[in-house]
């Protein structure tokens, strides 16, 4: 029922909430301090280089945060092109957490990804997508494999559903660009029933 | 029963009278609108977030509330002593170390259990019930209630200065939550005093941090509620008989 | 004392204060071995300068201090039993309400207290409060009232459970004439109902008023204690003011003096006056007062007994 204990290298950071009972809430912390550095211009800049540190450091004090693995380690394939450091990263998510077959679907996915089967990646790409919580940032990585794969159509299913439901600019802007290379106008996407999930 | 009942129903009333319940529920509101910010930081965790916060914001209040309580009461029985026009009425010094334990427990609780509710009908009204942590972590909240309540009557009683007892009361909070570390701290003490002192006050202090179910991984089971509140009730009682026995000869 | 025993009383008690000075602990004496017997059904009056130990003796009589040495008792038994604490009431010299409530509900939670309920707490309170001048109606925290209504409230709380004994610590101090006035018709109406009132004062020509006996306490020590006629003869008729028929100086006619002179001198005073011519009138005795005992009676105990 009890957090496990934490790792040895586990620094004074941890150590002190995970002495005064706050390890949940400081991981909490440490996956805000994830999420803006994602969003800062020096995570584009450094390539992402403190994500693997920061999203361990999480994991660390709460090791049942399945999100901060999943989220970290998309991250890290997908957008840093780090894929040793993503993997390690499951592979520590599915040893804490062994019944965490989203994890294994992630495990999964990097792997095709780095085998090049985009088939099979994309397969597991759209499993990943339907769950609730999967990170945003994996919609884009689903469409730009359907644009690898020749598929421009469910690309752009993809990008009226970003277009719909997320409001952040980067991401329209994203999204806009990307209609523009096949000539689609994204206003065309604002007269369906926006889906529920939103941002 | 009925002259403990008549301390505690007095007690109950000046603290929920007093700017104590009036300050922790506008504390708690401030922590559920700080919570609904930060989930907007958090994407795609949003009910995480907002449960930890909520959650620790109840344990908490379960901690303050008493200790704040204890201290008003100590700053208007002693400072302004309101406690000359009870220790002339019937109801002995042992009987007030009982009434005043269950009035600051009583009040603790509610001002507790107002949050709790004011989650679970968030939680209600957003969809987000059932939550399976919630009653684990209320019950747990009540422990603490009953143990530092019982504590914050006892410091109150053997202290003389409420800025003192505020002091001792968050110092025995504080290593109550550390006391899983203590023994590890005793085994590397490099001096020889200090193992056993280390250990004594291991023994001595509650052990809080089993009372923070919100860490867990899995929503605390029957067995262990009620192991900790078997702990809190039997810690509460040793507590509320070595206040009675301080307050027995002292001078007021 | 009568068969049933005086309404309190002190046996060699004993009470010792520690401060802390200088990180040593130094004893300072509260009260120091005082014997006093006080009987039903009498205004008695505690006396002396601040710091003899008045309201230490007060708190050992309500039991809210223990003594180190020596007994307590009030009506016959210890005052640490629940069914006597229930007999008495005690008035502070301020007010020590919690002013977050409002008077009839702190009222009611003193009643409760003393083991009222129900309808009989709801009509005390009423009686309580009407006593005390206080309509029952205004629902306000304490924290509204004046030091007046304050002090009415206290007031009431010790009416509350009709107490046999009443020890109230400087009660009309603080007070406008009308309030003194009102308080002594109060204290006067609760011993013809009885009740044992116990005051300390620096009232004295109040106390020498309405008191039946007195105690003057100097230094922690009870050193003189009697009815106030008693004390009041041991006073004595030391000073003596005459009425004199003399000439006016520098003038030709007559005129009347007052000449206040004390016990001692008096003869020489008269023997002084006949030498001159004048005629003496009048001789009048002064009576000394309960100040004047109070006074002497503090300069016989000797030094360190003035604050």
């Amino acid at each position: 029922m009890r957090l496990p204990p934490l790792p040895p290298s586990a620094g004074l950071g941890a150590r002190i909430p995970a002495a005064l009972s706050l390890r949940r809430s400081a991981a909490d912390r440490m996956w805000i301090d994830t999420l803006q550095y994602c969003g800062d211009v020096s995570f584009v800049i450094d390539r992402g280089r403190r994500l693997f540190r920061l999203s361990n450091a999480t994991t660390d004090l709460d090791p049942g945060f399945e999100e901060a693995y999943a989220f970290g380690a998309a991250m890290l394939m997908w957008q840093c092109d780090r894929p040793e450091e993503a993997a390690a990263l499951l592979r520590k998510g599915i040893a804490y957490n062994p019944g965490a077959v989203k994890l294994k679907y992630y495990l999964a996915a990097f792997t095709f990804s780095r085998l090049k089967d985009l088939a099979r990646e994309i397969g597991v790409l759209e499993v990943l997508v339907r769950d609730p919580g999967a990170p945003f940032v994996l919609r884009r990585i689903l469409a730009n494999a359907y644009e690898k794969q020749g598929r421009p159509d469910r690309a752009a299913a993809i990008w009226r559903l970003i277009w719909l439901t997320d409001r952040n600019p980067s991401e329209r802007r994203w999204v806009a660009a990307k209609c523009a290379r096949y000539g689609i106008d994204p206003a065309r996407f604002e007269s369906a029933t926006p889906p529920a999930r939103t941002r | 029963m009925r002259p403990d009942a008549a301390v505690a129903r007095y007690v109950f009333r000046l603290l929920l009278r007093s700017r104590l319940a009036v300050l922790m529920l506008a504390a708690g509101l401030v922590l559920i609108v700080g919570s609904f910010v930060l989930t907007w930081l958090t994407p795609g965790t949003e009910r995480r977030t907002f449960l930890d916060v909520t959650y620790l914001g109840i344990e908490w209040m379960a901690i303050l509330a008493p200790i704040l309580g204890s201290t008003i009461l100590q700053i208007q029985e002693f400072d302004q002593r309101t406690l000359w026009l009870i220790l002339v009425r019937p109801p002995g010094r042992a009987s007030f170390a009982r009434g005043r334990f269950l009035g600051l427990a009583a009040s603790s609780a509610c001002i507790t259990l107002a949050c709790g509710l004011v989650l679970a009908g968030l939680l209600a009204v957003t969809g987000g019930l059932p939550e399976r942590y919630l009653g684990p972590v209320l019950v747990a909240a009540l422990g603490e209630v009953l143990i530092l309540s019982a504590i914050g009557g006892l410091v109150t009683f053997l202290t003389t200065s409420y800025l003192t007892s505020l002091l001792v009361q968050l110092g025995i909070v504080i290593l109550g939550y550390l006391s899983p570390v203590l023994p590890y701290l005793a085994r590397k003490a490099t001096v020889p005093l200090l193992d056993p002192l280390i250990r004594a006050v291991y023994w001595v202090v509650p052990h809080l941090s089993d009372f923070a179910v919100r860490e867990f991984t899995e929503p605390a089971e029957t067995w262990y509620l009620a192991a900790l509140t078997g702990y809190a009730v039997l810690y509460a009682g040793v507590a509320v008989v070595v206040s009675m026995l301080a307050f027995r000869r002292r001078d007021v | 004392m009568g068969v049933m025993g005086p309404a309190f009383e002190l046996a060699e008690a004993s009470k010792t204060y520690y401060t802390w000075r200088r990180l040593r602990k130094t004893p300072v004496t509260g009260v120091r071995e005082v014997s006093l017997a006080v009987p039903r059904g009498v205004i008695f009056g505690l006396l002396g300068l601040n710091g003899a130990g008045k309201t230490t003796t007060m708190k050992l009589l309500v039991g809210i201090m223990h003594p180190d040495a020596g007994a307590v008792r009030v009506l016959g038994g210890d005052v640490k039993d629940p069914g006597i604490r229930a007999r008495i009431g005690f008035l502070p010299e301020l007010p020590y309400l919690p002013l977050q409530l409002g008077a009839v509900e702190l009222l009611r939670c003193y009643g409760r207290m003393s083991g009222l309920a129900g309808t009989q707490l709801e009509s005390r309170v009423s009686t309580a409060l009407e006593t005390a001048g206080l309509a029952r109606g205004r629902p306000d925290p304490l924290h509204t009232f004046s030091k007046g209504m304050l002090q009415r409230v206290a007031l009431a709380q010790v009416l509350l459970h009709e107490p046999e004994v009443i020890f109230a610590d400087e009660p009309m101090s603080g007070l406008d004439p009308a309030g003194v006035h009102e308080m002594r018709e109060l204290l006067l109406r609760l011993k013809a109902a009885g009740i044992t009132v116990c005051i300390n004062s620096h009232q004295i020509a109040e106390v020498e008023r309405i008191c039946d006996r007195v105690g003057v306490m100097a230094a922690g020590r009870l050193v003189r204690e009697g009815a106030v006629g008693e004390l009041l003869a041991l006073a004595g008729t030391r000073r003596y003011r005459l009425v004199v028929l003399a000439k006016v100086p520098g003038g030709t006619g007559w005129g009347i003096e007052d000449i206040e002179v004390g016990e001692d001198a008096l003869a020489d005073v008269l023997q002084s006056q006949r030498a001159r011519g004048a005629r003496v009138l009048q001789i009048i005795a002064q009576r000394g007062s309960l100040e004047d005992v109070l006074l002497e009676t503090i300069r016989q105990a000797g030094p360190g007994h003035a604050s």
